[in-house]
């Protein structure tokens, strides 16, 4: 049966040890253990299917793997190739289609759907593209979703490729479900419930009043049903907020006082905004009293900016306006962030963009203080 | 202690138009007062935020001279719900009694002291007379593209307005999207420059009358009078920006669409759009534009709407809403896109302007991430 979405979970196959094991023949068929030195209270990182023979698993201390398989060849990582071949990865991934979720290093969730062709065959054909590319292989699981997608790789590993939907999942142990621990699984088996089935039949309430709110997703999981999507490629989820803040070294309450430091709080905040590729659009002034109380105040601009200029001029209008008494901390955020590559062009686009480019130029070579406004002035010269 | 007798219709009325002038919030607290004072046999109604303010005068029966100040918004709903014709007010101390019919309140005033002073009167030599519906119209049609409050470029939270012998133009814009109207059956005698604040013109847009709309300008005020009612109104400090330069000169191609059909795409387009940029891509093509929207949380979504189009084709994206802005305040059956490519200022116009109407609008792209 062909599902309606069609989702594929690639996990590669003991990915740290596979590439350690590239170009080195003599190894293949031996346990080898991907760790630190077994005297500095390192973990196994990774490791070959032989070593999971006798028992190793990634996260067990190392002392304990070579008690397990005296015999086996114990490397240490390289982190650089790693990435380098997730990279290469990635590439395969993305020629199947553009909606591409890296979770980690060493799996992804691509969202097939739409695309024509049994799911297995296409899962076939990027395990077989991804082997082509980099001699490492891979499992591939297909489910009408992620969270059956992932279940399905971890089934069919190593080397396999497979679908699985809801009803293949209930002869399952429960800790096989996604965000089933050990100790939601160990709850659970107070109850008698050891597989999914069981957990499906149980009612909505009774699995919220043993797991609280996290019942209300494993009722969901236990159904085979999650709608999350697999985001395109290079979808960034914008940050809550980004700003800087300045602990003065005493107290101070006029303007000329505080404003050098503000006027340096909103150019790293506004390089740092430019640097992501981020936009805010409300500008957020923070400041503490003497006796610690923080107060914040914001203001929401016309549009979204990434201009220190733009950001000084909104946090000054409300330090004049609320500051009455002496302050030891100031600080500026923005938020609401849109992505500046796709942000609304303006007639009368903001002076400063050529300008802050050149500087942001200038401070990336020689450091944050190389290039400051006149207002900053002050507070790179040491004077607070 | 000021007594009069006042027929229920035309206080209610005129209230009505005072009270919009009433500021929303104000550390002022004599400012949410509305302002009853006596001159001869007529009683004068007014309330202000201090940069706008409505004076009206309307006909009543004074049994005592003076002036009291009343909670502006209590006030007004109170005589909205009395049933009568005849409402008396009369004031003692710092009480003021209200009744009609079986009905009595008292509210707390204050005395004409604790209010502001209001703007002078103007001598009738100094006013132009211009037809109202045809300001009104004017400013319908531009008044939606200002910027909002928040803007920190003063100017444009303003609509500018040029007066001459020849025309009155009218233009607003918040820097992503501008509507420019000219109206040649507008003139005046004598030339009057000025950034207006939105408020005054929507006080505007309330009255109604056969009558023209005189307009004067003083220094820093300018003030508008229809019938008994005066607005006056601080200018908004200029420069306003160089809008004649924004204008692009060479789009020529022409996208043209009937114009319901667009904007009720562009509504279920926004349905799934990204709520922070309202983004909607569209795809121009031979004789069909190509709508389509997508948000990685909500979905995707597409239409094909049928155009005449015979140049390149085009990809361009907008903010939606700034759009749907520009529809809604069109009448003709098809509008016209000129566009030149995905980042140039794309022009809006009416496919047939209303006689004696130079409107235009135009509105800024989002940028393509590719473009970049």
């Amino acid at each position: 049966m062909e599902p309606d979405r069609r989702i594929l979970h690639v996990d590669m196959d003991a990915y740290f040890a596979s590439v350690e094991l590239l170009g080195r023949e003599e190894l293949h068929g031996k346990p080898v253990i991907i760790g630190g030195d077994p005297g500095f209270r390192s973990v196994v990182t990774s490791c070959t299917y032989e070593a999971r023979k006798f028992g190793v698993h990634a996260g067990m201390p190392m002392t304990r793997a070579m008690s397990l398989v005296p015999h086996a060849v114990i490397l240490s990582g390289s982190f650089a190739r790693y990435r380098t071949y997730s990279h290469r990865i990635l590439k395969v991934f993305l020629t199947f289609t553009p909606k591409v979720h890296a979770t980690s290093i060493d799996e992804a969730f691509l969202d097939l759907t739409g695309t024509s062709g049994g799911i297995i065959d296409r899962a076939l054909e990027i395990q077989k593209a991804v082997y082509d590319a980099t001699s490492l292989w891979c499992t591939v699981g297909c489910g009408p979703n992620r969270l059956l997608a992932k279940m399905a790789s971890n089934f069919y590993k190593p080397r396999g490729a497979g679908l699985l939907m809801p009803d293949d999942i209930l002869v399952f142990p429960v800790g096989a479900i996604w965000g089933v621990g050990a100790s939601t699984a160990e709850k659970l088996g107070m109850f008698g419930i050891d597989t999914i089935e069981k957990l499906k039949n149980l009612p909505r309430g009774t699995l919220r009043s043993i797991l609280g709110s996290h019942g209300e997703e494993i009722y969901r999981y236990a159904r085979g049903i999650d709608d999350r999507p697999v985001k395109f490629f290079g979808h960034k989820t914008p940050p809550k907020s980004m700003g800087h803040e300045h602990t003065f070294s005493r107290d101070v309450a006029r303007p000329d006082e505080y404003m050098p430091a503000l006027a340096m709080v909103c150019q790293k905040t506004g390089c740092r905004a430019r640097e992501g590729g981020w936009q805010g659009s409300v500008v957020t002034l923070k400041y503490r009293l003497r006796n610690m109380k923080r107060i914040t105040r914001r203001k929401i601009l016309a549009s979204a900016t990434d201009q220190d200029q733009t950001i000084l001029a909104a946090a000054e209008a409300m330090a004049r306006q609320y500051i009455d008494e002496p302050v030891r901390l100031i600080g500026v955020s923005i938020s609401q962030f849109v992505p500046s590559k796709t942000a609304q062009l303006s007639f009368f686009p903001e002076k400063t963009v050529e300008l802050n480019r050149v500087a942001d130029t200038v401070r990336n070579r020689y450091g944050d203080k190389a290039m400051v406004s006149g207002r900053a002035l002050e507070y790179i010269q040491g004077r607070h | 202690m000021v007594k009069f007798l006042v027929d229920h219709k035309t206080f209610l009325n005129g209230l009505n138009a005072v009270a919009s002038a009433l500021p929303p919030k104000t550390s002022l607290p004599s400012l949410s007062n509305i302002l009853l004072e006596t001159d001869g046999d007529q009683l004068r109604l007014a309330a202000t935020d201090l940069d706008t303010t409505v004076v009206t005068l309307i006909p009543a029966t004074i049994s005592s001279q003076g002036a009291v100040a009343l909670p502006g918004k209590k006030l007004l709903e109170i005589v909205r719900e009395l049933s009568g014709s005849d409402v008396s007010i009369s004031t003692t101390g710092s009480r003021t009694s209200i009744s009609c019919e079986k009905s009595s309140f008292t509210l707390p005033c204050s005395s004409r002291d604790s209010y502001p002073s209001l703007p002078s009167s103007v001598s009738d030599s100094d006013k132009i007379g211009l037809p109202l519906n045809l300001v009104n119209k004017a400013i319908k049609k531009t008044a939606y593209a200002v910027a909002g409050a928040s803007e920190i470029r003063a100017s444009l939270t303003g609509l500018f307005w040029k007066l001459n012998s020849e025309s009155l133009e009218m233009v607003a814009t918040d820097g992503h999207r501008l509507a420019k109207v000219k109206m040649s059956e507008i003139t005046g005698d004598s030339e009057i420059e000025a950034i207006l604040a939105p408020k005054a013109l929507n006080l505007l847009l309330k009255l109604s009358s056969e009558q023209p709309v005189f307009i004067s300008s003083q220094g820093t005020q300018i003030s508008f009078h229809v019938d008994d009612t005066s607005i006056y109104s601080r200018m908004i400090e200029g420069p306003y920006p160089p809008y004649e330069k924004v204008i692009p000169q060479g789009n020529n191609d022409i996208l043209k669409v009937n114009r319901e059909d667009i904007f009720s795409a562009l509504k279920r387009m926004r349905i799934i759009a990204n709520p922070a940029t309202h983004q909607i891509m569209f795809t121009v093509e031979h004789n069909r534009v190509i709508l389509q929207a997508e948000n990685t949380d909500a979905g995707e979504a597409r239409e094909d709407v049928e155009a005449t189009y015979d140049k390149d084709p085009l990809q361009i994206a907008f903010n939606g809403n700034l759009i749907m802005d520009i529809l809604r305040n069109m009448n003709s059956e098809n509008v016209l896109f000129h566009l030149h490519d995905s980042s140039t200022a794309v022009i809006i116009t009416e496919e047939i302007q209303e006689e004696g109407t130079d409107y235009l609008t135009l509105v800024m792209p989002v940028r393509l991430p590719d473009t970049v």
